[in-house]
C-alpha cells in the first residue's frame, strides 16, 4: 500500500470523479465532500509516514510508459512537494465542502476532482513528461470552471488563461526535449527522469538556453511580470472556488517548478539570471502592489496582491541559499492558505451582495463583526505580521536574498510597506466608516458552511505562524540537499561562490535513482 | 522563577483572549475586570522578578521553544529578564494595570467595551514580548504586535473617518521604519550568524566599522518609527484619535518608548559607533525643541500632551545617543508615570466636557474637579522638572549629560526646551482649571470622574512625585548591564549655578504661562487676533506644514502613480501587447482569407504561380551553382 | 530476330502483388454481385468490403513478417518494392479504410451508398494507393496515383449535392494539372538519368556529382508542385477546404489521411536522397514550405466559421507539420512521421465522424452551413457524452497530453531537435499554440455557450447508428489510451523505417 500511496493519491480523485457521473445531483455535494475528505486523510497519512530526516525522494514508484524514448511514470515526494500536495488536498476538501449555491453543481464537483488529480500529479511527478502531462492537463478543468461558471467576460478570461499558459509550456516542452537529447548524447540512452537529469552537468551556454526555455513555461504560470495579465482576468471572472484553487495551488506550480527544475538542473544559469529575475521580482512586488492599490474591485485587489507575493517567493527562490529557498517554499504554502482564505472571504460578501466593488460597502465591521474579524486576521497575515504564517516565509525569503544583494533586498523589502498600503486601504473602504448603503444594513454574518472553510484556515494561519517547525523541518532537509547538489554541479567560479556548499555530502540523485530502479 | 516570568508574560494574553470571548456580545463589566486582574497578576510577578534581580543580581534566561530553524538560522522563542528588561516590565505592567482599571470607568458607556479590553491587553502582551525577548526576531514580533494593537486602538472608533485614517497612517509609517529594522536584522544575521542578543553583540566587537555603522543606522530607523522621531513623527499627533486611555498607555508611556528601549538594548553596538550616537542625540535635541514649539500653540489638550511626549522622547534619545543609557532608561520610566497621569487627567476633563478638547472653551474647571486638577498640576510640575519631583531627577540629569559630554549646543537647546515644556504644560493647566468659566458659554455641565478612576490614577501620582528617590538603587541595578558612567559636573559652583538656574528659568516660564492664561481677557480665539494671523503661529499650528507636504508630495503622487500604472501601463501596454500578438495572427487570417475565393481559375492561378515561383528560384539557384566561380570573383570584386 | 524474353516466375516474386490485387478482385466481385442480383442493401457491400480489406490486412501482416525476416523484397522486374515504408503505409491505408467504410451505414439515407459502384471504386482507389507506396518506379507511382485520384473524384461527386459536383470538378481539374506536373518532372529526370527508378536516379545523379543541378532543380520543382498539391502544401492547398466541404464529412476525414500518407511515402522516397546529397535549395524550399504551410493554415483556420472548414485547414497544417519530417530526414523523424500519422488518423477520423453523425439531411433555417460553430453551441447541455468525445478529439488535435496526437507532436519536435532544427522545433511548438485557439473555440461553443435555438440534442446524433458509434468509440479509445500503444508502435516503426534504410 505504502509503495503506491502516491499513485492512489493521484488517481483516486479521478476514479471518484468517473463514478461521480452516476451519483444523483442532489447527493453530489455529500459525495464530493466525502471523496475530498478521504483524499485529504490519505495525504495526511502520507505526511505521517513521511520520514522527515531523508533528504531524497520517498515512496517512489516507476512504471514504464514509453521506455524506448525514456518516458516512464515516476512519482515520488520529498519535503518540497509534500506540503503542497497536502495543501492541494486540503483546499479541494474545504472548497467542495463550502461550495456555495452553484448551477449544475455535479459537473463542478466532478471537474474539481479531476483538477485535483492533475494538481497532485504535477507535484508528485518525477519524470519530465509525466510532469508536463499533468501540468497541461490541469488547464482543462480550470478552463471549464472559469468558462462555465464565470462572470460576464468568462470566455475571454478562460481562453486567455488557457492559451497563454499553453503557449508558454510548449516552449518549456521544447526545452525538456532538448534536455532529454543532451542526456541521450551524454549517456547514450533517452531519459526524462528528473533525477537522472540531476546528474547531468551541462556547459553554461547550454544551461542558459535551456533555462530560458523552461523560464517561459514557469514564468507565465507564476505569473511573473510582464506575463501576469491573464491572472486578473482569470481571477476577476472565475467563481470563488476557481479563484481559490487557482491562487492557492495552480500558481504554485510555476514556483515549485523553478525549484524542481531550473535550480538543480542549471545552477550556473540560475546564478547568471539571478539579478535579472530578482529585478523582475521586485517589479512584481512594487508595481503590482501599486496596481492593486488602484483597484476598485476587492477581488482584483487580492488577485494583484497574489502577483505581488509571488514576487517575494521568486526572490526567495533565487536567493540560492537554504534560508531563501526554504522561505520561498514555506511562503508558497503560506500564500496558498492566506490568498485562498481571502478569495473565500471575497466570495462570502459576493454571495450576499453580488458585487465586488468596494465603493458598494463600508462600515461592514459593525454589520458583520465575525466576518470583519476573520478578514482582519487574513489581512494581517497577508501583510506579513509576525506570528502569522506569511511572515515566516517572507522573512526567510528576504533574509536569504539579502545574502546576494543588499540594495535589491531593500527594494524588495518595500513589500511590507506597499502591501500594508493597499490592504489597509481596502479594509478601510469595506469595513470602516458608517454603513451608508441601505442593502448593507442587515447583511447576515458568516454562516456555518462558510466557517467550515474559514476557521481551519484561520487556525493554520496562526498555528504555522507560531510553530512552523513541523513544516519547515522537512522542507529544510530537502532544500539543503538541493542547494548542496547545485553547489556540487556548479561549474563557474561565480556560481560556486554564490551557492553555499552544504557540509554534508549530497545523495539526492544517486540513491534515489537506485530506489527508482 | 521561570513560572513568574511566564505568568508575567502570558497573563495579559489570557486576559485579552478572555475579553475577546465577549467580543461580539454586548458590554459586560467582567470583560473589563478580568483583564485588569490578569494585569495585576502580571504586575505582581514582574515585581517579584524585580525584587529577585535587585537582591540577587541574577538574571533569568529561558528558551520556550523553537520558532524558525532553517539553514544556519536558528530563532527560538527565548525570553530574558535582566536589569533592563525588568525595569521595562515594571513600567509596562504598572502603567497598563492603572490604565486598565481607569478604562473600566472611562469606556463605561462605550458599546465596544469588551473589544477594547481585549485589544488593550493584547497590546500589553506584545509589549511584554518586545521587552522580554532575548533576540532581535522576538523583539520584532513584539514590535509588529504593538503596531497592530496600536492600529486597532487608534482606529477603535472605526466609524469615524479620521480615526481609521489615523490608524492606517500610524501603521504604514511604522511599516516604513520596520523595513529599516528588518534590514538591520538581516545585516546582523549575515554578519554575526545569530540573532540572539548575547551572541550578536559579542560578535560585533570584531566587525568592521562600516558594517556596524549600517547596522546602527538601520536599527535606529526602526526606532525612529516607533518613537515617532522626525521625519516620521506626524502619526503620533494624529494617533490621539484613539480613546484617551490608549493615548496614555501606548502613545505616552510604553510603545513610543520602544525605540529608546531598542537603543538602550543595543548599547553595546552603539558604544562602538559614537558618531551614530551623536547623530541620534542631535536628532533627539532637534525633535525636543521642534515638538515643544508645536505644543505651544495647539488648541487640543491631547495633541499638546502628545507633542510634549514627542519632545520628551527627544530628551531620551539625547541621553541614549550620548551613551548615558541608564539615564535614558530612567527618564523613560519617570516620564511614563507623569505623562500617563497627564493623559488620564486629560481623559477626565474630556469626560467632564463630553469630549470637548479645546482648552479655551474650558477654564475654571478647578472648582468642579479638584482631584483631577491636583493630579494634572502635579504631573505638569513633574514634567517641568521641579525639585523634588521625578522630572527633576531624570530630565535635569539629561541636561547635565549634555553639559558634561561637552555638547553645549545640545545642552542649550534642551535647556531652552525645558522652559518651553514648562510653559505649554501650564498653559494647558491654566486654561483648563483656572481663569473664568468659559465653558458656561457653551453650555457644558462638567462633573468629576468616578472615584475609582481617581484612585486608579493615584499610584501614578505617587510615583510621579517620588520616582526620583529610586535613582541610586536603580542606578546600582541597571549598571550591571549598562555602562556605569556617573555624570557629575565636578565644579560645584558650576553645578549649583546650573541647577538653580534651570529651576528658576523653569519656574519663571511656569508663572509667565500661568499669568498669561488665567487673566480675565483670555477668550476663545476666533481667528481675528493679530497673533493668530502672524506667520509663526500659522507655521506652528500647521505643524510646519509637514502633514500638508506629505499629503501633497507623497500620498497624492503615490495614488496617481498607481492609477497610471493600472490604467495606462498594465492595461494599455502590457496586456495590450499580449492581445496584440494574438490579434496579429487573427488579422492576418482575416486579411489573407480572400486567397480562398473558391473560384477555380484563381485556384489554378495560385498553383501555377507557386510552381513558377519555385521554378524561377530553381533557375536562379541553378545558374548561381553553375557560375559559382564567377559570382565569387564578382563578389570579391565588390569587396564582399 | 528477337530472342524470346524468358523469366522464371519465382524471380518475378508475384507475391508482392497480392496486397494490391486483393482490393481489385474484391471490387470486381462486388460489381459481379450487382450484375447477378442488383439493388442489394448497402450493408452487404459494406461488410464485403470490410472483409476484403480484412484479408488485405492479413496479407500485409504476412509480408510484414517476411520483411522482418529477410528485409526488403523486390518483385515483378524490380518494379515492386516492399520495404518498411511500403508496409507501414499500407497498414495505415488499409486500416484507415477499414475504419472508414462502416461510416456508410448511416441512419439517414445518403444515396451514394446505394450504388455498389461506390464500394467498387473505393476498393480500386485503395489498391491504387497501395501501388503508389509499394514502388519506387515513378511510372507505377503515376499509375497508382491516377487510379486512386480518378476513383476519388468520382466518390466525391457521388455525394449528390451541387457543392459536391463543384468540389469534384475543382479537384479533378487541379488534379489534372498536378498530374501534368508530375509526369513532366519525371520526364526531366528520365532525360537526366535515363531511368524512372528513384534509387537508380539517385545513383546516376550522385555518380555525375549533380553536374547539371539546374535541370535537377527544375525537375524537382515540378514534382514538388504535384506533391504539394496532393499534400495540400501552401500555395497548392487551395482545393482542400472546398473539396472537404463538398464531400461528405466521412470522406473528408478519409481524404485528410489516406491520400496524404501515400503522397508522403513517395515524397519521402524521392526527396530523402536529394536532401542527403546536400541539395541546399530543396532544403530551403522545404523549410519555407513547411513553415508557411503550418502557420498560414493555422491562421486561416482561426477565422473559419464552419467546423468542417476549420478541420480542413487544421489538417492542412498537420500535413505541413509532418512534412517537416521529410525535411529533417533522420530515422527518428521518418518514424515520427508514421507515428504521428497513425495517431492522427485515429483522432481526425474520429472528429470527422462526429461531424458525420451530426449531419442533417438538409439545412435548418438558422444555420448557414452544415457544421457551423453555433450549431454546436451549448451541446453539453443536450448531449453531454457526444460533446465530451468531440472535446476529447479537439484536445488531442491541439496536442494536449496524454491524448494521442501529443505523442506524435512530441516525438516529431524531438526529432527536429535531434536533427539540429532548433528554430523549426520552436516554430512547430508555437504553431501548436496557435492551433490551440481554434480547437478551443469549438470546446468553448460546446461547453460554455448557451444553445442558439432550443434543440433536443437530436441534431448531434441525427445520423448515428451502432456501427458509427462503434467507429467513434474505437477512435476515442485509441485517442485516450494512445500512451499504452505508443511504445510498441515506436519500436515497430523505428525498426521498419531503419531497416528500409531511411
Amino acid at each position: 500500500m505504502l509503495d503506491h500511496i502516491l499513485s492512489i493519491l493521484i488517481f483516486f480523485p479521478a476514479l471518484a470523479a468517473m463514478l461521480g457521473f452516476v451519483v444523483h445531483k442532489d447527493s453530489m455535494r455529500a459525495y464530493g465532500t466525502a471523496v475530498a475528505t478521504i483524499e485529504f486523510a490519505l495525504s495526511l497519512w502520507l505526511w505521517f509516514v513521511f520520514d522527515a530526516n531523508v533528504s531524497g525522494m520517498q515512496f517512489m514508484e516507476q512504471i514504464a510508459l514509453v521506455p524506448t524514448f525514456g518516458i516512464n511514470y515516476i512519482v515520488g515526494v520529498d519535503g518540497i512537494s509534500l506540503f503542497i500536495i497536502i495543501l492541494a488536498a486540503f483546499f479541494t476538501m474545504i472548497g467542495i465542502a463550502s461550495l456555495g449555491e452553484t448551477k449544475d453543481v455535479k459537473n463542478m464537483i466532478i471537474t474539481l476532482l479531476f483538477l485535483q488529480m492533475t494538481m497532485v500529479g504535477v507535484f508528485a511527478a518525477l519524470d519530465a513528461m509525466v510532469f508536463y502531462l499533468f501540468w497541461e492537463l490541469s488547464l482543462v478543468p480550470m478552463l471549464y470552471i472559469i468558462g462555465a461558471w464565470g462572470g460576464p467576460l468568462r470566455i475571454y478570461a478562460s481562453v486567455k488563461f488557457f492559451l497563454y499558459t499553453f503557449a508558454g509550456s510548449l516552449v518549456m516542452l521544447v526545452g525538456m526535449l532538448f534536455m532529454a537529447y543532451f542526456y541521450y548524447q551524454a549517456t547514450g540512452e533517452w531519459s526524462f527522469a528528473i533525477l537522472d537529469w540531476y546528474r547531468l552537468i551541462l556547459p553554461e551556454s547550454f544551461q542558459i538556453w535551456l533555462f530560458v526555455a523552461f523560464f517561459f513555461g514557469f514564468a507565465i504560470k507564476v505569473p511573473m511580470f510582464p506575463f501576469h495579465t491573464w491572472l486578473p482576468y482569470a481571477h476577476g471572472q472565475a467563481p470563488t472556488i476557481g479563484s481559490v484553487i487557482l491562487a492557492a495551488i495552480l500558481l504554485k506550480m510555476g514556483t515549485y517548478a523553478f525549484i524542481r527544475f531550473s535550480l538543480p538542473l542549471f545552477p550556473d544559469a540560475s546564478v547568471y539570471f539571478m539579478y535579472p529575475i530578482a529585478i523582475l521580482a521586485i517589479i512584481m512586488i512594487i508595481y503590482t502592489a501599486m496596481v492593486a492599490y488602484a483597484q476598485k474591485d476587492i477581488k482584483q485587489v487580492v488577485a494583484y496582491s497574489s502577483v505581488s507575493h509571488m514576487g517575494v517567493i521568486i526572490l526567495g527562490t533565487f536567493a540560492l541559499n537554504v534560508e531563501g529557498i526554504s522561505g520561498s517554499i514555506f511562503l508558497m504554502i503560506a500564500h496558498g492558505v492566506v490568498s485562498g482564505a481571502l478569495f473565500l472571504l471575497v466570495g462570502v460578501i459576493y454571495d450576499r451582495r453580488h458585487t465586488k466593488y468596494m465603493s458598494e460597502f463600508g462600515g461592514l465591521a459593525s454589520v458583520m463583526p465575525r466576518y470583519a474579524t476573520i478578514f482582519g486576521l487574513m489581512l494581517m497575515a497577508s501583510v506579513g505580521l509576525p506570528l502569522t504564517i506569511n511572515f515566516v516565509g517572507e522573512f526567510l525569503s528576504l533574509l536569504g536574498f539579502y545574502k546576494q544583494s543588499h540594495i535589491l533586498t531593500l527594494l524588495a523589502g518595500t513589500a511590507i510597506i506597499v502591501g500594508a498600503i493597499y490592504m489597509l486601504a481596502a479594509y478601510k473602504k469595506m469595513f470602516f466608516g458608517v454603513v451608508t448603503k441601505e442593502e448593507n444594513k442587515n447583511l447576515p454574518d458568516v454562516n456555518k458552511r462558510e466557517l467550515i472553510a474559514l476557521i481551519p484556515l484561520a487556525i493554520i494561519t496562526v498555528w504555522l505562524g507560531i510553530y512552523p517547525k513541523p513544516v519547515l523541518g522537512p522542507i529544510n532537509t530537502s532544500v539543503e540537499s538541493v542547494v548542496g547538489l547545485m553547489h556540487e554541479k556548479a561549474i563557474t567560479k561565480e556560481a560556486k561562490s554564490r551557492i553555499p556548499s552544504i557540509g554534508k555530502d549530497i545523495k539526492i540523485s544517486r540513491n534515489s535513482v537506485e530506489e527508482a530502479h | 522563577m521561570e513560572l513568574f516570568l511566564y505568568t508575567a508574560l502570558f497573563s495579559p494574553l489570557v486576559g485579552s483572549l478572555f475579553a475577546a470571548l465577549f467580543g461580539a456580545s454586548p458590554k459586560t463589566k467582567i470583560a473589563g475586570v478580568v483583564p485588569s486582574i490578569m494585569l495585576g497578576v502580571s504586575l505582581l510577578s514582574s515585581t517579584i522578578l524585580l525584587v529577585l534581580v535587585l537582591t540577587t543580581g541574577h538574571t533569568i534566561h529561558v528558551e520556550m521553544m523553537t520558532w524558525m530553524a532553517t539553514g544556519n538560522l536558528y530563532i527560538p522563542f527565548g525570553f530574558v529578564v535582566d536589569q533592563v528588561s525588568v525595569t521595562m516590565m515594571m513600567v509596562v505592567t504598572l502603567v497598563s494595570t492603572v490604565v486598565h482599571v481607569y478604562a473600566i470607568g472611562y469606556m463605561d458607556h462605550d458599546k465596544g467595551f469588551n473589544r477594547f479590553f481585549s485589544y488593550l491587553s493584547a497590546f500589553v502582551f506584545s509589549m511584554m514580548i518586545l521587552v522580554m525577548s532575548d533576540n532581535f526576531a522576538g523583539l520584532f514580533i513584539g514590535w509588529e504586535g504593538v503596531g497592530l494593537c496600536s492600529w486597532l486602538l487608534i482606529g477603535f472608533w472605526y466609524h469615524k473617518e479620521s480615526a481609521s485614517w489615523a490608524a492606517n497612517e500610524a501603521f504604514i509609517m511604522n511599516r516604513i521604519a520596520d523595513l529599516g529594522m528588518l534590514i538591520g536584522i538581516f545585516l546582523i544575521y549575515w554578519n554575526t550568524g545569530t540573532l540572539q542578543y548575547d551572541g550578536a553583540f559579542a560578535a560585533m566587537a570584531n566587525l568592521d566599522a562600516s558594517t556596524l555603522t549600517w547596522i546602527g543606522i538601520f536599527l535606529f530607523v526602526g526606532a525612529m518609527g516607533k518613537s515617532a522621531q522626525f521625519p516620521l513623527h506626524t502619526w503620533l499627533a494624529d494617533a490621539m484619535e484613539g480613546p484617551t486611555p490608549v493615548s496614555a498607555l501606548i502613545h505616552a508611556a510604553t510603545m513610543v518608548t520602544a525605540g529608546v528601549y531598542l537603543v538602550v538594548r543595543a548599547n553595546e553596538l552603539y558604544a562602538l559607533i559614537p558618531h551614530i550616537g551623536l547623530f541620534i542625540a542631535s536628532l533627539g535635541a532637534f525633535v525636543a525643541i521642534f515638538a515643544a514649539s508645536m505644543a505651544l500653540v495647539n488648541r487640543d489638550i491631547k495633541r499638546v500632551i502628545a507633542y510634549s511626549t514627542l519632545s520628551q522622547l527627544g530628551y531620551m534619545f539625547v541621553a541614549a545617543g550620548l551613551g548615558a543609557y541608564w539615564v535614558a532608561l530612567f527618564h523613560l520610566m519617570a516620564h511614563a508615570f507623569f505623562k500617563a497621569l497627564l493623559f488620564l487627567g486629560a481623559g477626565n476633563v474630556m469626560h467632564a466636557m463630553d469630549s470637548e478638547l479645546d482648552p479655551f472653551k474650558m477654564g475654571g474647571l478647578g472648582k468642579k474637579m479638584k482631584g483631577t486638577m491636583i493630579m494634572m498640576t502635579l504631573a505638569s510640575v513633574a514634567l517641568a522638572g521641579i525639585y523634588p519631583f521625578a522630572g527633576f531627577f531624570s530630565k535635569d540629569l539629561i541636561l547635565e549629560v549634555g553639559f558634561v559630554e561637552h555638547h553645549y549646543i545640545i545642552y542649550t537647546v534642551l535647556l531652552f526646551t525645558a522652559g518651553l515644556t514648562a510653559f505649554y504644560s501650564f498653559r494647558i493647566v491654566a486654561l483648563i482649571f483656572h481663569g473664568e468659566e468659559r465653558y458656561k458659554l457653551f453650555g457644558f455641565h462638567p462633573h468629576e470622574a468616578y472615584k475609582f478612576m481617581l484612585v486608579a490614577m493615584s499610584p501614578l501620582l505617587v510615583l510621579a512625585i517620588i520616582a526620583g528617590s529610586f535613582k541610586m538603587t536603580y542606578f546600582d541595578m541597571v549598571t550591571y548591564v549598562l555602562p556605569a558612567t556617573e555624570y557629575h559636573v565636578h565644579n560645584h559652583l558650576v553645578y549649583w549655578i546650573m541647577t538653580i538656574g534651570t529651576q528658576l528659568f523653569v519656574i519663571l516660564s511656569i508663572f509667565y504661562a500661568y499669568k498669561k492664561y488665567t487673566s480675565r481677557d483670555v477668550k476663545v480665539p476666533d481667528g481675528t487676533s493679530a497673533m493668530e494671523n502672524s506667520f509663526k503661529y500659522k507655521l506652528l499650528i500647521n505643524q510646519y506644514y509637514i502633514p500638508y507636504f506629505y499629503e501633497e508630495y507623497l500620498v497624492k503622487p503615490y495614488r496617481e502613480l498607481s492609477e497610471i500604472f493600472w490604467t495606462k501601463i498594465d492595461q494599455k501596454i502590457v496586456d495590450a501587447t499580449v492581445d496584440g500578438i494574438a490579434n496579429v495572427f487573427y488579422q492576418t487570417g482575416e486579411k489573407t482569407r480572400v486567397m480562398q475565393s473558391g473560384n477555380l481559375s484563381t485556384m489554378l492561378k495560385w498553383m501555377v504561380a507557386g510552381t513558377v515561383a519555385l521554378l524561377s528560384l530553381a533557375v536562379v539557384f541553378g545558374l548561381a551553382a553553375r557560375h559559382s566561380g564567377e559570382i565569387k570573383i564578382f563578389l570579391s570584386g565588390l569587396g564582399v | 530476330m528477337l530472342s524470346a524474353v524468358n523469366v522464371s516466375i519465382e524471380s518475378l516474386n508475384l507475391m508482392t502483388l497480392v496486397p494490391m490485387l486483393i482490393p481489385i478482385v474484391g471490387a470486381l466481385l462486388i460489381i459481379v454481385i450487382e450484375l447477378i442480383k442488383s439493388s442489394q442493401d448497402k450493408s452487404l457491400y459494406v461488410m464485403l468490403s470490410l472483409l476484403i480489406l480484412g484479408i488485405d490486412f492479413a496479407f500485409l501482416l504476412e509480408s510484414a513478417g517476411i520483411f522482418e525476416k529477410n528485409g526488403t523484397v523486390m518483385g515483378v522486374f524490380d518494379v515492386m518494392l516492399i520495404d518498411g515504408l511500403a508496409i507501414l503505409s499500407q497498414f495505415i491505408i488499409v486500416g484507415a479504410s477499414m475504419l472508414f467504410i462502416p461510416l456508410a451505414l448511416t441512419h439517414k439515407r445518403f444515396h451514394e451508398f446505394s450504388y455498389p459502384e461506390f464500394f467498387a471504386l473505393f476498393l480500386f482507389m485503395i489498391s491504387g494507393f497501395q501501388f503508389m507506396v509499394a514502388t519506387d518506379n515513378l511510372i507505377l507511382v503515376f499509375v497508382g496515383l491516377e487510379t486512386a485520384s480518378l476513383a476519388l473524384y468520382t466518390l466525391i461527386a457521388m455525394h449528390n449535392r451541387d457543392k459536391s459536383f463543384e468540389a469534384a470538378v475543382k479537384y479533378f481539374t487541379m488534379g489534372a494539372l498536378a498530374a501534368g506536373f508530375f509526369s513532366f518532372g519525371s520526364m526531366i529526370f528520365y532525360a537526366l538519368t535515363g531511368s524512372v527508378e528513384i534509387n537508380q536516379i539517385a545513383e546516376v545523379l550522385s555518380a555525375n556529382g549533380y553536374a547539371d543541378i539546374g535541370f535537377v532543380l527544375i525537375g524537382v520543382t515540378f514534382l514538388l508542385a504535384s506533391f504539394g498539391f496532393k499534400l495540400s502544401m501552401v500555395p497548392f492547398h487551395t482545393w482542400t477546404p472546398d473539396v472537404y466541404e463538398g464531400s461528405s464529412a466521412a470522406l473528408a476525414g478519409y481524404m485528410s489521411i489516406v491520400p496524404k500518407i501515400a503522397a508522403f511515402i513517395v515524397a519521402m522516397r524521392f526527396f530523402e536522397f536529394l536532401i542527403h546529397s546536400g541539395v541546399v535549395w530543396l532544403e530551403v524550399i522545404l523549410y519555407i514550405g513547411v513553415v508557411v504551410t503550418m502557420t498560414m493554415a493555422n491562421v486561416w483556420a482561426l477565422v473559419q466559421t464552419d467546423v468542417k472548414r476549420m478541420l480542413a485547414y487544421s489538417s492542412i497544417s498537420h500535413a505541413g507539420f509532418v512534412m517537416a519530417a521529410i525535411l529533417i530526414g533522420t530515422t527518428q523523424s521518418n518514424s515520427a512521421l508514421f507515428l504521428y500519422w497513425i495517431l492522427f488518423s485515429f483522432t481526425n477520423l474520429g472528429s470527422f465522424s462526429m461531424l458525420w453523425i451530426s449531419r442533417q439531411k438538409n439545412l435548418p433555417a438558422h444555420q448557414q452551413s452544415d457544421h457551423s460553430y453555433d450549431k454546436f453551441a451549448g451541446m453539453v447541455k443536450t448531449s453531454p457524452v457526444a460533446a465530451s468525445i468531440m472535446a476529447l478529439f479537439m484536445l488531442s488535435l491541439a496536442g494536449l497530453p496524454p491524448f494521442a496526437l501529443f505523442w506524435g507532436k512530441m516525438y516529431m519536435i524531438s526529432s527536429a531537435i535531434t536533427g539540429g532544427y532548433t528554430v523549426l522545433a520552436l516554430i512547430m511548438a508555437l504553431n501548436s499554440a496557435i492551433a490551440g485557439y481554434y480547437y478551443l473555440k469549438l470546446i468553448v461553443y460546446m461547453f460554455m455557450k448557451e444553445p442558439v435555438v432550443e434543440n433536443n440534442g437530436h441534431v448531434y446524433v441525427a445520423n448515428a447508428t451502432l456501427p458509427l458509434k462503434t467507429i467513434i468509440g474505437i477512435a476515442a479509445i485509441g485517442t485516450i489510451f494512445a500512451f499504452v500503444a505508443v511504445n510498441g508502435l515506436l519500436e515497430l516503426i523505428t525498426a521498419f523505417v531503419y531497416n528500409s534504410g531511411y
